[in-house]
């Protein structure tokens, strides 16, 4: 494809003068060489803008910006385990909730099927005292894990 | 300055560690080309700072998925980048009036004739405080996406495929701008006093 010479090969067909953009160039590698002033007066006043672009007033960051950043930053990550934590809890509780619910509805529609070849292991007392043993250890499953950790 | 992959490897893996310290050398490392990013754009300094420490808060959470693919000043930079637009966008939405990129001036489309010859005291012009608050001023005047290009191109000095890198900018689009900007603020240094 045939371009004109001034035009650059861009994609938004702007044009650019080649020869402007050359002497702006030239201009900021005689600044950073910090080469004696000489040539046009266009490049030398692109030279100026230079100068003044890397001498602009700029509001700085605190000195103290990375060590409160990190500060924040590892708070923060550390409430967000803590939050990760509760949820990963809650949600264990929750399942261990459903597994519990799911258990009764079976028990109560399914029990009668059998409870009675149990009550045929042993008498209904003992039978009594295994379901109260169950629930204890359930409970406290549980109890264990709703408490936070690191807590007596 | 060059990035050294071994030495972003090893404060990559320092971070992801959670060596003691090593999050806030990170941050002491890249905090300058972070402001610069951000700055020009968000404009605002206390808003600036808020950006800035948003963004390493980003690069903390999201460091492990960093694959050094590229270095990691570009990175970061490229994170800071989008947080600051978005900053902005969300700014005007709420009601400022910013604009991410200037429309095209006239001016600017008519380079200065070659056979121009003018006395000029460089000097003098380095010198002249009028002109440099014109100057700064016209440097405030610009879009925040021109403002930014200039910032990356003349102060941290990267090149334009690095900028390209950064801010997803087609390479010959952030020429355009450079080129324009420049000319535009080249212009004033031309017509001493002339307010634009």
């Amino acid at each position: 494809m045939n371009r004109r010479p001034h035009e650059h090969d861009q994609d938004d067909a702007t044009p650019i003068d080649e020869r402007e953009w050359a002497l702006q160039e030239q201009a900021l590698e005689d600044e950073r060489r910090g080469t004696p002033p000489t040539g046009d007066a266009r490049r030398l006043r692109y030279r100026v803008l230079a100068r003044r672009l890397r001498a602009l007033p700029d509001a700085a960051l605190p000195s103290n910006f990375a060590w409160r950043t990190a500060q924040a930053v590892e708070r923060r990550a550390r409430e967000e385990a803590r939050a990760f934590m509760r949820f990963r809890r809650r949600l264990y509780v929750a399942f261990a909730l459903v597994y519990a619910a799911c258990a009764l509805i079976v028990a109560v529609l399914h029990g009668r099927a059998w409870l009675p070849p149990w009550h045929d292991l042993g008498d209904a007392h003992a039978l009594r005292w295994l379901f109260a043993l169950l629930a204890c250890i359930g409970i406290g499953t549980l109890l264990r894990l709703v408490r936070p950790r690191g807590r007596s | 300055m060059k990035p050294d992959p071994q030495h972003e490897r090893a404060l990559v893996e320092a971070v992801l560690a959670r060596a003691p310290g090593a999050f806030e050398r990170l941050v002491r490392e890249y905090e300058g080309l972070c402001w610069h990013c951000v700055h020009p754009i968000v404009r605002h300094a206390d808003d600036a700072r808020d950006v800035c420490q948003e963004t390493f808060l980003r690069v903390f959470r999201h460091l492990g998925q960093y694959r050094f693919e590229s270095p990691l000043k570009f990175w970061i930079a490229r994170i800071a980048h989008s947080i600051a637009l978005r900053h902005v966008q969300r700014e005007r939405r709420i009601g400022g009036d910013a604009v991410l990129v200037a429309p095209d001036d006239d001016a600017a489309d008519a380079p200065a004739r070659e056979d121009e010859i003018d006395a000029f005291d460089f000097e003098a012009a380095c010198d002249d405080e009028a002109a440099a608050s014109r100057l700064h001023a016209a440097i405030a005047r610009l879009a925040p996406i021109q403002r930014s290009l200039l910032t990356l191109y003349h102060i941290e000095e990267l090149s334009i495929p690095d900028i390209a890198a950064i801010t997803a900018l087609p390479a010959g689009t952030i020429k355009s701008h450079l080129y324009r900007s420049r000319l535009r603020l080249r212009e004033l240094l031309e017509a001493p006093g002339a307010a634009r």
